[in-house]
Order: structure tokens, then C-alpha cells, then sequence
């Protein structure tokens, strides 16, 4: 198995909508997918689900003493299960704050689960969640919409990254992707998309997300917008997404294990 | 076409121009970069095509020696002739007009109507705008016949937003269980439920409990019809 984070800062850029259907396209590639709601606003969970804060939930788990597998449900996507959020996780950070090896709270509940891919969907902050997940996570895809406020952040993402990376002896922790999302073909985002290309080089991906109703209204009926509009631009763009990152990131034959290397 | 939209298509149209000659007409003028290589940052479609290719035009095609450089406004020529009239201005403006309407669904549409409307003759050629490859412009509807097609009446909405409180949580969690909602809602029960849900958990359950095929459902956007067939199932 091997377990992926959809991470970013900033918010609005498309990392629920990502972690959605690239846990729907890889499901469709024959995968079996956790989706992981580390997100209090529990956005992938409502896309997924129709459920809104639903209890007991992956704060449970984090927070209490739940099991991973008391709170994980099949969704409507055939293929992909959800550890579903709600509200409660927005207050986790401060709750888990003294614990000691806070940052390994959801590598541990994990530990032992058999699924091709883990995709966990992370809040716009670099908090104790988000650090949660990055140490869960064998890689990190980077959702940025091609504005102007999209790359201030990203530094500070990289340099996160390669704190926990020291702190807590993740060497393998390594960002799998940058995805442009909202594209437009217009000058600014084509200028952006240089400028990104410059920056991580070598990890820009090759699959760019255009701007597409259809992904929003998809989260309206609760399901991918490969079951709602598969042959949109949406839809078509992110079946390539999960061709291109099942490439670039193989499922691991083993059980989930974050001390196994990637 | 006002001045104002012409100097921006035609700035438009400059971006995708291959170099070109400057005219002797316009010795004074900045030339516009109008390099014939595509960016590397300009945005392909799907299949890796440049969107710009099919508006590129190269030097050699043009019928007249002198190629001003698109981006260029209008000046007199030598004998006084207006030069807004030429040959090649007006070739530059068609041009740029032509991928201004391929950039603009909204505009094309517009013009397609105005010309269908007034020519009824000419409404099959209206419509052939809209035929386009489905690699090119994916997210573009394509045109699916070229006979004229009636004024359609815009569909009533199906949804109107409000604000969103979810499934309920006594449908407990998972993909709900129409039988067993039966059971202990009864059949008014059951149809309150299944009015709460939304297309993909409708399908979910058809898909999840065996009531037809998910790739029978795929194709079934009509939410009503969704819930009829789970009734249907659960209630003979």
C-alpha cells in the first residue's frame, strides 16, 4: 500500500477535488482506495458520502481511542472507502498538542490496513493534522491554481515538508507532483505555469486540471466527476491524473507500514 | 467591429503569429513578437496538440508580399489609401475575428445565432461552427448533427442551492440500506429518505444492492427515475 497526501496551505486550490477523483480514477484503474479526511471542514467526506460531520469519525481515532476500521465506510464510489472527518478535527491540533509522538497519531491507526492506495485529504494549514498526515504519507501531491497568491505559499509547504523530513526521519517523505488546477489558458497562467516549471522542476505534472463547472456540480450530486461527467474536461483530466500518479507512485504489495521505505 | 475589439484580437491574434516581415508601410512600428514555435508553457489539449496550431499562419501563405505584423495598427499607404481596407488588413481581421470566435464560445454561439437567424438559407453552415474534433476543445459540447437545430428551450433546473445539511444520520453510516429503511420506516419512510439523497448515493445504492447494474445507472441522470427503481425493488 502506499499512502499519498494531497497538501497545501493555501485553500481553494483543489485539494478535496483532487483527493476525490484521484482516489475515483485510480479505483477505476482497478484499485482498492482509503480516502483519509484529515480535514475538519470533512469536504472529501461530504463529496464522497453525502454524510456532513458524521460521528464517530477519524477524530475518534486521532483523538480518542476508535479503531481505524470502526469508522471507515464504503462510499458511493465503487472501489473507495472513506475514514470520514467532521468538525471536531478543527480543534484536534490543540487537543493533540501535548501528546506525546502526536505526529505519528495516524501513521499508527494505519498500521496493518490493506488497501492499494491511501489518499488523505489535509486542511489548508501546516498544523499538527497536516503534519499527521505528511508522516503517514509515502509522497505528496501539490494542488496549486496558477495565481499569483498560489506560489507565496509554496515555500513555506517545501520547507515543512523538509522539516518533518528531519524531525522525524521520514528520508522517503518526497513530493510525488505539482498539479496546476483551475487552468486556464490565459497569459498569467501560462506565465505561472513557467514559473512552476523553473521552481520543481522534474515534479510538475504533466496533467493540468482545467476549470470545469462540472467538478463543483459533482460534489453537489456526492459523487467523482468520473461518475457524474466523465467525458467532461474535468472528468477527462483527472482520469489522466490517476494514470500519470498510479505511474509515477506504484502501489506497494504490502499492508500499510510507514517504517517500510518507499 | 468597434476599434476597441479589434485591437485586442488582433493583439490576440499577434500571440500566435509566426514572425513576420515588417511592412514597409509601417517602417516606424515596434515589430510584435509573434514567434511561429509554440511556448512551452502554452496550454496543449488532451491529446498534446497546441490549440494555436490550426490559427497559425505561416508567411509563405500569404498572397501578398508585404506581411505586416498583426499587432500593428492600421496606417495610410503610400498613395493614401485607406488601409484599414486592404487586402491584408482585412485577412488579419477575419483571422483574428475567426480565433477570437474558436476562444469565445459564448461570442461563437452569439454570431451563429445572429447569421441563422437572418439567413435560414445558411443555418447548416451556422451549425458547422460547432463541429469541431472532440480532442480539440473537450469541454466544448460538440455539434451532433448539422441540420438545423430548433431554438431548444433552456431545461428547467434541476437544482436550486440551499443550504446543505447532508445525509441524514439515521440512514447510519455507509450506503444506505433501502430494505432494511423499509422495514423500520415503512414505504412513506422510505420515500421521504430516498428524497433527501442526491444522484450519486441513489446510484450507490441501485449499484450496492443489486437493484440493475452500475453500468446500467451510469447513464441516468434523472434523480426521480434513480428513486423509482429503488421503490420499485424494494416495494413489488
Amino acid at each position: 500500500m502506499t499512502a499519498i497526501c494531497i497538501a497545501n496551505n493555501k485553500g481553494g486550490v483543489g485539494k478535496t477535488t483532487t483527493a476525490v477523483n484521484l482516489a475515483a480514477g485510480l479505483a477505476r484503474l482497478n484499485q482498492r482506495v482509503l480516502v483519509v479526511d484529515v480535514d475538519g471542514q470533512a469536504n472529501a467526506t461530504y463529496a464522497l458520502t453525502g454524510r456532513v460531520h458524521p460521528v464517530p469519525s477519524l477524530y475518534d481515532v486521532l483523538v480518542g481511542e476508535r479503531k481505524l476500521e470502526q469508522v471507515v465506510w464504503q462510499t458511493n464510489e465503487e472501489n473507495v472507502w472513506i475514514a470520514p472527518g467532521d468538525g471536531r478535527l478543527q480543534n484536534a491540533d490543540v487537543e493533540l498538542a501535548a501528546r506525546p509522538g502526536r505526529e505519528w497519531r495516524l501513521a499508527r491507526a494505519l498500521t496493518g490496513q490493506d488497501y492499494d492506495y491511501i489518499i488523505i485529504d489535509t486542511p489548508p494549514a501546516l498544523g499538527v493534522l497536516t503534519q499527521n498526515a505528511l508522516a503517514a504519507s509515502h509522497r505528496v501531491l501539490i494542488p496549486i491554481s496558477l495565481t499569483e497568491f498560489s506560489l507565496i505559499g509554496v515555500d513555506k509547504l517545501e520547507a515543512t515538508i523538509e522539516d518533518l523530513r528531519d524531525q522525524l526521519d521520514l528520508d522517503d517523505l518526497a513530493i510525488a507532483g505539482v498539479v496546476a488546477t483551475f487552468f486556464e489558458n490565459t497569459t498569467t497562467a501560462n506565465e505561472t505555469w513557467g514559473i512552476l516549471e523553473k521552481k520543481f522542476e522534474g515534479h510538475l505534472l504533466e496533467t493540468r486540471i482545467p476549470k470545469n463547472l462540472d467538478l463543483e456540480k459533482a460534489h453537489r450530486e456526492n459523487e467523482s466527476i468520473l461518475s457524474f461527467a466523465p467525458s467532461s474536461s474535468g472528468g477527462q483530466a483527472y482520469m489522466q491524473l490517476a494514470r500519470e500518479v498510479k505511474r509515477l507512485v506504484p502501489a506497494h504489495p504490502q499492508p500499510y507500514d510507514r517504517r517500510r521505505r518507499a | 467591429m468597434s476599434q476597441r475589439t479589434r485591437n485586442r484580437t488582433t493583439a490576440a491574434a499577434a500571440r500566435k503569429r509566426p514572425p513576420a516581415s515588417a511592412s514597409p508601410s509601417s517602417s516606424t512600428a515596434p515589430a510584435a513578437d509573434t514567434s511561429a514555435t509554440p511556448s512551452p508553457c502554452r496550454a496543449r489539449g488532451p491529446g498534446g496538440e497546441d490549440p494555436s496550431a490550426s490559427s497559425a499562419v505561416s508567411p509563405s501563405a500569404s498572397p501578398s508580399p508585404r506581411h505586416g505584423v498583426a499587432a500593428r495598427p492600421a496606417s495610410p499607404l503610400p498613395g493614401g489609401e485607406d488601409a484599414s481596407l486592404s487586402p491584408e488588413t482585412l485577412a488579419r481581421t477575419l483571422r483574428a475575428v475567426a480565433d477570437e470566435l474558436e476562444r469565445d464560445r459564448a461570442l461563437a454561439r452569439r454570431v451563429a445565432s445572429a447569421i441563422a437567424a437572418d439567413t435560414p438559407a445558411a443555418a447548416p453552415a451556422a451549425d458547422a461552427l460547432f463541429t469541431e474534433a472532440p480532442s480539440a476543445r473537450p469541454d466544448l459540447e460538440p455539434a451532433s448533427s448539422t441540420q438545423p437545430k430548433p431554438t431548444k428551450q433552456r431545461a428547467a433546473r434541476t437544482f436550486t442551492p440551499s443550504l446543505v445539511t447532508g445525509v441524514s444520520p439515521d440512514l447510519g453510516p455507509g450506503i444506505p440500506d433501502p430494505f432494511a429503511l423499509a422495514k423500520r420506516l415503512g414505504p412513506d419512510g422510505l420515500r421521504g429518505a430516498l428524497a433527501e439523497l442526491r444522484r450519486g448515493t441513489l446510484r450507490a445504492i441501485i449499484r450496492e444492492h443489486g437493484i440493475a447494474p452500475a453500468a446500467q445507472v451510469a447513464h441516468i441522470t434523472d434523480d426521480i427515475r434513480l428513486r423509482e427503481m429503488i421503490l420499485a425493488a424494494v416495494l413489488k
